[in-house]
């Protein structure tokens, strides 16, 4: 065998020669730092002809002397040509790839490929943008980042994850939340918040369907990319110390400070005879003073702070990232915080000419507590009902740690040490892959991951809590949730007459998901240092449950480019998922695209000023299955009486349950300008069908609900982005951006022949033609002459109340449910974006981003609460109640006295529109003369950033940010400011 | 070289391949089984019958029982009770308040049980004789509940019965089979009565050989007995109501509490003397609801904050000797606003079984009480007075016996009108807060009048509170048609003047 070879390897050249005259060529590759570039790729133009770099950059290529052009291309750079000529050593130096799109972005299975090369709409953001923030959640960040995706961080509780939506709202019953894929695994987006977002390289949105349909039946949403760091193999290590320090505050205070003091609450009393002047004296003797209770329940510069280690580097034919992370951010309301530890080990190896393997491993642990009181709770939510004369304060202004008295609430730093509620989660996410090339260009890839978590609620009221005194209770449950994932796939790329690039995939995915979970609690402890439930004598529980679900899927794909210049590509994926009936658990899902780089023409050419000029259109479906498991069944659960199990239906089920599809039709451009200004616009129409919604049922059938596949739903829209290079110097350099998506949003379909259906008790109603709104009764006016409120009678024929009706002459001042109707208000926001900057001078830099969300509309149903003192007489109120009905002619806001000030009418619907400054970030890098010196520390970065810094909205309520149709007694977002220092040895 | 690479990648990847494609995509639950699957045996029968009375303690006491009573005219809302039941209290509730649809929607939820259950039960076949005399209990106990449940149904979402128009007035949809996609009419009130009695008669024949106890916790033929008076008295079935309670009455099971410490027992350790059905209540598993409304015990000061407090002439409508009045009414001293207020009466009908609570305070858990022996004096007495004639010496004789045992004095000559207000007032006494009074008003069209608070400066001022007035004929005597059902289910007609 081995002389066989010997033997070929002698004739070959032989035989070669033949063919032509040859020549060697010899060089080094470098980037233009004089850095070597290692496994760059050298070919010799328009033949198979090539080689790859060594680790110090050079090669040696023997070719046809009659050979033109050297193609020399490595991940991460621009390719570039070079005349051959007469030279015998050619030394080449390679530019970064400089815009964050040339990113290379593993996504949709298979290798990795550059963004500007894919035909589907992928939107890269570089980690960096979401990294050295202060706040626990990673997606905060990406507020106005990505024009059409839509990230709202509905409140300010250290571990709150965002909702994030894509192109409007996908569905009208199961979720909008896109698919979330880490590394090549799909992983839950309540994942997010343990993560360490310093480990991100990039998160990647997916739009379209040339990117998502190969995710078929989850990805009707969008799909959301993650990939973490690699080390690189030629580089030597470099460590990285990161540490921050910050405080917290509320974002806004303009709700909290509205509220009435002593005098105009007392003053608002006597006048509306609700008390007499005596009674007020009395009470003012008892209880002389003035407090604004939000400083009690919520705290001021309260502090986070945290600090990230990673190592990453590489030698020989393996790299590695390593990292940990510790981060610990309290919230502003007692009972309330964050803490997470991260580590991370991600590897890859290259074994042989023909096998890869990598594993990524992550572990998390991280504690979680938040505030329990929120809606329609007097202990922080509605806790602005207290009244201004009484005090949080002893006699000696010494805090009470116990019942406040008047107020008759415990004060909240009592309430929060004597119940508690941890919660902790173990995270572990490991990935592993193996990759073989069995021929040249044929890639096998088996992947398996798992997405495994432990979460552990512990509730504890301590026995000293003279609510229950001596008697103590604990309680303590588990979940643990394990996702196997196990994707197989093989890719062949060949191309014919050169010319012809094809890339063919195919693939099979099983998803297996389980989660356990058991509880136990227990009574009777009467001692603050022995808590456990063991120590709990009385009223011993346990419960447990159990749910699964699966999914198995065939995939393929083939991507077809002419020239790098005409692109063509198509997928088609199967799915079957255990949440569907039996017979309709199968779904069908394709893609086909086109993409067309103009620039490329000749006939540009002479427009230098057009450096980019890229066409795209693709059409394709997606599907969701986000709902509950187990829905297709008719079910029967149990009771328990008498110390038996008993029977009774729990679920009416609904064997034709089956997947929820969408159809998305997407084209767009993108181009630059001069070099200096690019831009990117998309034009897309989402349709959804078969909808998976609750049906609404009339409650004499037992339910209340089923869901079942109905009506559709229709998003179109634009996105654009737009960043310029407006200062571009060496020295200096300035870069404005903004990114903008409208979209539109129409119910084209529904359900039981409805042509409205108005979802009880929520105001938010779905109609036929019209965009999610809100229909309530709207508010006319207070009669100046009766000083009653008036409300516009909708249209007598409960079938026309889409069409509002506010006539003038037909008012009531009955309140009652029917005189809902269309508001003409939209439930969802259909503009959002964000703009900012990125600057830098020498070693200084900025960094400045906003976001926005126009015509985002919520209900204010705190004001609810607190503009109603005939509802809640005797509690505070805010100062707008002042300006009642008190004698004929008067306009006034609210009724005369006695009548319902407020009722769930339009008044309460507000424009939450905003404007937030999400970031600010001022910073100085080291100069690298200083650096130098040191021979150690390469690189050292200071700044100072803050986070909401800026709140611009009408709003009244605590918090125009909250993701829903209505808000109560949310904890409101927070601003921080925090100094931060990176080292890098 | 090449064959070794592919047979370990075809290795390798069937590994996973294998790990995979078992068919893993039936996915059953485990907290729950399949419906065709639970109507196999009598052994299944038994278990849906558990489940049958697991429901119905959750649709007693609680919202079932004091929604009507806030609406009344016994209660009012104290400064603190933070609009908790507001809407009922000042009558301007509407078609989707939380608790009418809660009421509605739970009796329609149970029945939907108790229909599975009947259809079910028919199709089991029994074994011996002994599964066929326990899968007829099961029947029985079905029928039973829901002629219950439609008899709640009926007098709070249609108008009472009037024997002269209960054949055109509107009822509730009687819905007897179970049909997911049904969108059922409104039954008249005669036709939802009559299902009512023949449910009851299935309920007579299926459970005669389950005798009555003191505290029963499952039906029995009293049960039934008790059912049939209460719902003829209603039906101005005079004879049939009195012959009903009568029945119970004579039999001596249940004798009337005469002693101040025993009737004190019996409301607040739940003993059983009285009781004709109870629902078995299990601390901490299995809780029923709580009349919690009425207390609001605060443990670190050992005072309270009710939401309702009786009104002055309601804790006056009981005499001195009278032993209802301290095991139903306590002084206790109230923090209401910050403000102190001492020997105010409260409700402590309800303070909570000590052997049912979970904590170190009160939970207000009871067993809940859904027949005794006392309201069946009442029936036999106000259906003798009706009659008239020659029942009006029982009807005397009964109410006596009721006034006698709670340490009143006889009355005596009493006929007539005068005889019936009797009746009325000791109805009124004896069976307050226990979810009759509003009904009462109602078939009896008397409107009201809220008066007489006690101390008003801890109290909920306005004009809906405690001077309300209602007359005999407001519409919302009877309760609207939830909102939800009249949107979805378009073959229903709401009640007037909601």
């Amino acid at each position: 065998m081995r002389k066989l070879l010997f033997l070929l390897m002698a004739v070959m050249p032989a035989i070669s020669q033949l063919h032509a005259q040859q020549k060697t060529i010899t060089g080094k590759v470098t980037d233009d730092k004089e850095t070597p570039i290692a496994n760059a790729s050298v070919l010799v133009k328009g033949t198979k002809i090539g080689t790859t770099t060594s680790e110090n950059g050079t090669y040696s290529i023997s070719l046809p002397s009659n050979s033109k052009v050297l193609v020399i291309s490595s991940v991460s750079f621009e390719p570039i040509e070079v005349a051959i000529g007469s030279h015998n050593t050619l030394n080449v130096t390679l530019k970064s790839s400089t815009a964050a799109l040339e990113e290379v972005v593993v996504v949709g299975y298979g290798s990795g490929k550059k963004v500007s090369s894919t035909v589907g709409s992928i939107a890269v953001v570089n980690a960096e943008k979401i990294q050295d923030r202060p706040t626990a959640n990673a997606f905060d960040a990406l507020q106005g980042k990505v024009a059409g995706l839509q990230v709202f961080t509905s409140n300010g509780e250290p571990s709150q994850i965002s909702s994030i939506r894509l192109h409007g709202v996908g569905s009208l019953g199961a979720s909008s939340t896109p698919l979330f894929v880490m590394d090549g695994i799909p992983i839950d987006p309540g994942t997010v918040i343990s993560l360490n977002p310093n480990d991100f390289e990039t998160i990647s949105v997916l739009k379209d369907a040339s990117a998502t349909s190969i995710y078929g039946s989850r990805a009707a949403n969008g799909v959301i990319f993650i990939t973490t760091k690699k080390g690189s193999a030629n580089k030597p290590a470099s460590i990285t110390l990161q540490t921050q320090y910050g405080v917290s505050n509320l974002a806004n205070t303009d709700f909290f400070t509205q509220f009435m003091n002593t005098k105009e609450l007392t003053d608002f009393w006597v006048a509306t005879g609700y008390q007499t002047q005596a009674q007020i004296n009395t009470l003012l003797a008892k209880y002389p003073n003035d407090t604004k209770w939000y400083k009690t329940y919520y705290q001021e510069n309260v502090p986070m702070y945290q600090a990230d280690l990673s190592i990453s580097g590489g030698g020989g034919k393996t790299s590695y990232y390593l990292s940990g992370g510790y981060l610990n951010q309290e919230g502003l309301a007692y009972r309330s915080g964050y803490k997470r530890y991260t580590l991370r080990s991600n590897l890859n190896t290259t074994v042989n000419d023909w096998f890869k393997m990598g594993l990524n491993l992550f572990f998390g642990y991280d504690e979680r507590q938040t505030n329990p009181y929120g809606s329609n709770s007097t202990n922080r939510g509605l806790a602005l009902l207290a009244q201004p004369f009484y005090s949080p304060l002893d006699s000696t202004g010494k805090e009470i740690y116990g019942l406040i008295p008047g107020w008759s609430r415990y004060a909240p730093k009592y309430l929060a040490d004597k119940i508690q509620g941890k919660d902790n989660n173990v995270q572990f996410n490991p990935t592993g892959y193996i990759q073989i090339n069995p021929i040249r260009n044929l890639t096998l890839k088996a992947q398996a991951g798992i997405e495994a978590y432990d979460y552990r609620s512990s509730t504890v009221q301590l026995p000293s809590y003279v609510g229950s005194l001596n008697n103590g209770s604990a309680s303590e449950s588990f979940t643990r949730g394990v996702t196997r994932t196990i994707t197989n796939t093989g890719e062949y790329k060949f191309n014919i007459a050169i010319d012809h690039n094809f890339t063919a995939l195919i693939g099979q995915e099983f998803i297996d998901n389980k989660t356990p979970a058991f509880s136990a609690s227990s009574t009777g402890q009467t001692d603050d240092r022995l808590i456990l439930l063991s120590n709990g004598p009385s009223n011993r529980t346990s419960t447990s449950s159990k749910t699964e679900y699966s999914y198995l899927s065939y995939f393929s794909r083939l991507e077809y480019n002419y020239k790098n210049r005409y692109f063509l590509d198509g997928s088609f994926r199967q799915d079957e998922s255990s949440r569907f009936g039996k017979d309709n658990r199968t779904a069908h899902f394709w893609s086909a695209g086109v993409m067309w780089k103009a620039k490329q023409e000749s006939f540009f050419d002479k427009f230098n000023w057009l450096t980019d000029l890229t066409i795209r259109a693709n059409t394709g479906t997606t599907g969701n299955s986000s709902i509950g498991n187990y829905q297709s069944l008719a079910l029967v659960g149990t009771n328990t009486y008498d110390n038996s199990t008993g029977w009774g239906i729990s679920a009416a089920g609904n064997p034709l349950l089956s997947w929820e599809s969408q159809h998305i039709t997407t084209i767009g451009a993108n181009f630059s300008l001069f070099n200096r200004l690019r831009v990117d616009v998309s034009f897309y129409n989402r349709v959804t069908e078969d909808m998976l919604i609750s049906v609404p049922y009339p409650y004499t059938s037992g339910f209340s609900s089923i869901t079942s596949n109905v009506g559709s739903l229709k998003n179109s829209g634009v996105d654009l982005s737009i960043d310029a290079d407006l200062i571009k110097f060496k020295k200096a350099y300035l870069t404005p951006y903004i990114n903008f998506n409208y979209n539109k949003n129409e119910v084209t379909k529904l359900f039981q022949g409805k042509q409205y259906w108005i979802i009880p008790n929520t105001g938010v109603s779905w109609a036929i033609g019209q965009p999610v709104s809100y229909f309530w009764p709207i508010f006319a006016q207070v009669n100046s002459q009766t000083g009653l409120p008036e409300w516009y009678l909708p249209n007598s024929d409960p079938d026309q109340i889409i069409n509002t009706q506010k006539d003038p002459n037909a008012v009531t001042s009955t309140f009652v449910p029917t005189l809902e109707q269309n508001t003409g208000i939209k439930r969802y926001p259909p503009i959002n974006g964000g703009f900012g900057l990125n600057g830098g001078y020498e070693g200084f830099f900025l960094s400045v981003d906003f976001s926005f969300s126009k015509g985002k509309y919520l209900i204010n149903n705190d004001r609810y609460f607190f503009e109603n003192p005939n509802q809640f007489p005797g509690f505070n109120q805010s100062k707008t109640v002042l300006n009642y009905w008190q004698k004929i002619g008067d306009v006034a806001l609210f009724p005369k006295y006695g009548v319902q000030f407020t009722q769930f009418d339009s008044r309460l619907i507000e424009d939450a529109s905003f404007m937030r400054m999400k970031a600010l970030t001022l910073g100085y890098n080291l100069p690298a003369n200083i650096l130098n010196r040191t021979e150690v520390i390469k690189a050292v970065r200071f700044y100072v950033t803050g986070r909401n810094l800026l709140t611009f909205t009408k709003y009244l309520g605590p918090d125009p940010e909250v993701d829903s149709n209505l808000t109560l007694g949310v904890n409101p977002n927070t601003k921080q400011v925090a100094v931060g220092l990176d080292v890098t040895f | 070289m090449k064959q070794f690479k592919i047979k370990f990648l075809a290795g390798s990847l069937i590994i996973f391949f294998l790990a995979s494609c078992s068919k893993q995509l039936d996915k059953i639950p485990y907290n729950s089984i399949a419906l065709s699957e639970a109507f196999q045996t009598v052994k299944d029968a038994k278990t849906w019958n558990t489940g049958l009375y697991s429901n119905l303690r959750g649709r007693v006491y609680g919202i079932y029982t004091f929604t009507t009573d806030v609406q009344g005219d016994q209660l009012n809302a104290s400064l603190d009770f933070g609009n908790r039941n507001g809407a009922p209290h000042r009558w301007d509730f509407t078609s989707d308040d939380y608790s009418i649809r809660d009421i509605w929607s739970g009796y329609y939820s149970a029945l939907t049980n108790v229909n599975i259950s009947i259809d079910g039960f028919n199709k089991i076949v029994p074994a011996n004789a002994t599964e066929t005399g326990d899968l007829n209990r099961y029947k029985g106990d079905a029928y039973l509940a829901r002629a219950f449940y439609y008899h709640q149904l009926i007098q709070l979402f249609a108008k009472p019965y009037e024997p002269a128009t209960a054949a055109s007035d509107l009822g509730v949809p009687l819905v007897l089979e179970y049909n997911i996609s049904a969108q059922p009419e409104r039954a008249t009130v005669k036709a939802v009565y009559d299902q009512i009695l023949s449910d009851i008669n299935q309920a007579k024949t299926l459970l005669s050989a389950v005798s009555g106890v003191q505290g029963s916790t499952r039906f029995t033929k009293d049960a039934v007995t008790a059912l049939e008076a209460r719902v003829k008295l209603n039906m101005q079935d005079w004879a049939g109501a009195k012959a009903a309670a009568d029945v119970l009455i004579s039999s001596a099971t249940y004798p009337l509490i005469n002693t101040q410490a025993a009737f004190t027992s019996y409301w607040q350790t739940d003993t059983k003397t009285e009781t004709i059905l109870q629902l078995q209540t299990i601390a901490p598993s299995e809780l029923a609801n709580a009349n919690s409304i009425y207390l609001g015990f605060i443990p670190s000061t050992s005072r309270y904050t009710p939401d309702f407090i009786p009104s002055q002439w309601v804790v006056d409508k009981y005499e001195a000797t009278d032993i209802r009045k301290a095991a139903y009414f306590a002084q206790k001293p109230l923090t209401i606003q910050g403000a102190s207020y001492s020997n105010v009466w409260l409700v402590n009908k309800y303070p909570g079984n000590p052997a049912l609570f979970t904590g170190a305070n009160t939970n207000y858990q009871h067993a809940p009480k859904v027949f005794r022996i006392a309201e069946m004096y009442l029936i036999s007495a106000e259906a003798g007075a009706r009659a008239g004639g020659a029942a009006e010496t029982d009807a005397q004789a009964k109410l006596n016996s009721l006034r006698t045992a709670r340490g009143l004095t006889a009355l005596s000559g009493l006929t007539g009108a005068a005889l019936l207000d009797a009746v009325k007032d000791e109805r009124f006494c004896e069976l307050a807060f226990e979810g009759f009074r509003l009904l009462d008003l109602k078939r009896w069209h008397e409107g009201f009048t809220r008066h007489d608070p006690q101390n008003t400066n801890m109290l909920t001022t306005g004009a809906n509170y405690y001077t309300l007035s209602i007359p005999a004929n407001s519409s919302k005597f009877v309760w609207g048609l939830p909102a939800n059902d009249i949107t979805i289910n378009r073959n229903l007609e709401q009640n007037p003047g909601w």
